[in-house]
């Protein structure tokens, strides 16, 4: 900064970083307050700096440091190919899907509709809803929820219901633990495995095939139940594992609305959807 | 004598790897995946970062302990990237067509409603040694001085390379 008439160039970024001494900073001012092409310059890099910073946190795909925990870290190996899923999840879908038949929504005899994977179509909306409900959660939406769609007040023991979204054929359902929001979805028919993305893993859920497709914005969970298939996207794996493998995790019995309902459709049901205590 | 109950200050002992994993597996997780762009990756790295952690050998330094963790990230992705050099793999782009071709005006004014994937598409075409030092500083929060440490460059190139990758990544966002 010797040279007055020089442009900042490399010092503005000292200079948005807080890095100069209080005398160099001043220096900088003065040349900003004659020089509108620093100024700029300054406007646009502190621009891009905020993008970068604004960046949110990424989770890592399901199960990645329960299984390095267990197993210890390898270097260089691929992931494993069929891993289980979280029990957070496990319980969700499954509680989802019994749910569903319950309030004959899906008629698992005729529901024989083909349901597309499209991944990115449910990580966006996902995407759209999940700022609005981290501003404010919504009382009089997930009231709403559970009068229209008699949808379970809590999932999994942690995620509550906070509102929803009104679908094409079946709603997409909001918990949120406090501080994550996982998006449910529910389409009624058989997923079209054909069209599944090459990266998607299987993984097995109490005996059901599931696929999980990673996505930069986390994993996204397909779950074939009879005549249903469930999408889950976007839970926290860290605090839903912790929260679900300690003796105070989630039970069956915690669903007591839920398995009455069940019990009056037969108990039958009870074994082939897993909510047994 | 600093305070051992103030959070800000370095650790009394050299975590383990199971802590880590267990209790600050999202940061470590987040700046693997900022630094290399793809889960694929991200995983490999922070699985190395174990590793090294366990076999002892990130001698722990003064500062945070994200600061700490930052350092054997970075330069185990350096390694990484080194090791590839010598023997170059094939790299597949994990969003190939949005930011090809970008040939923008560096003055074009930035789209303010850039998804993070976008952002992360540009991070991850700057230059390793200046994605390194954006990621460190934006990222992470390391002043100049830890970034310099953390990879071992004079200040001033720490200061060189974040305004010529912040530069890089203005042309890739602009719109």
């Amino acid at each position: 900064m010797t040279d007055p008439s020089a442009h900042l160039d490399d010092v503005l970024s000292a200079y948005l970083d807080d890095e100069l001494t209080p005398a160099e900073r001043a220096e900088v001012d003065q040349h900003l307050a004659g020089c509108a092409e620093c100024r700029a310059d300054l406007d646009a890099e502190a621009e891009v700096r905020l993008l970068v910073r604004e960046l949110p946190a990424v989770d890592p795909p399901f199960g990645f440091y329960e299984r390095i925990l267990r197993d210890g870290p390898a270097a260089g190996q691929a992931p494993a190919k069929k891993r289980r899923l979280r029990f957070g999840l496990v319980n969700i879908a499954g509680a989802a899907a019994a749910w569903l038949v319950v309030l004959g929504v899906v008629n698992i005899n005729t529901a024989t509709g083909s349901v597309e994977p499209a991944t990115a179509d449910f990580v966006d909306a996902h995407a759209s809803v999940e700022p609005e409900l981290h501003a404010s959660e919504s009382p009089e939406q997930a009231a709403k929820a559970q009068a229209d769609y008699r949808a379970p007040e809590r999932l999994a023991g942690t995620y509550q219901l906070v509102g929803y979204v009104d679908g094409r054929d079946a709603p997409q359902l909001l918990y949120s633990d406090g501080r994550r929001i996982v998006s449910m979805f529910l389409r009624s028919g058989q997923l079209n495995q054909d069209a599944l993305p090459s990266d998607a893993e299987p993984v097995h859920v109490n005996g059901a095939l599931a696929w999980q497709v990673p996505t930069s914005a986390g994993g996204v969970v397909f779950l074939q139940r009879p005549g249903v298939v469930v999408i889950l996207v976007g839970a926290d794996p860290d605090r839903v594992a912790s929260d679900v493998a300690g003796p105070d995790g989630p039970r069956a019995d915690e669903h007591e609305s839920m398995l009455d309902h069940l019990s009056d459709a037969g108990e039958g049901l009870l074994e082939t959807f897993g909510l047994q205590g | 004598m600093p305070d051992p109950s103030d959070t800000g200050g370095p650790p009394s002992r050299v975590p383990t790897w199971e802590e880590i994993a267990r209790d600050h597996g999202r940061f470590l997780y987040s700046v693997a995946y900022r630094l290399t762009g793809n889960h694929d990756d991200a995983q490999d790295l922070v699985q190395e970062v174990l590793l090294r952690v366990r076999r002892g050998l990130a001698t722990f330094t003064p500062g945070s302990l994200e600061g700490w963790l930052s350092r054997i990230t970075t330069n185990a992705f350096l390694d990484e990237v080194r090791r590839r050099k010598r023997r170059p793999l094939e790299v597949v782009p994990e969003l190939p067509d949005r930011l090809v071709g970008v040939d923008a005006d560096p003055d074009e004014v930035l789209d303010r409603s850039r998804l993070p994937a976008d952002v992360q598409e540009a991070i991850r075409s700057l230059p390793e040694d200046f994605r390194a030092a954006v990621v460190l500083c934006d990222v992470v929060g390391l002043d100049y001085a830890e970034i310099a440490d953390s990879l071992g460059i004079p200040p001033g190139t720490v200061r060189s390379r974040i305004h010529r990758g912040r530069a890089q990544l203005r042309k890739a966002l602009a719109s």
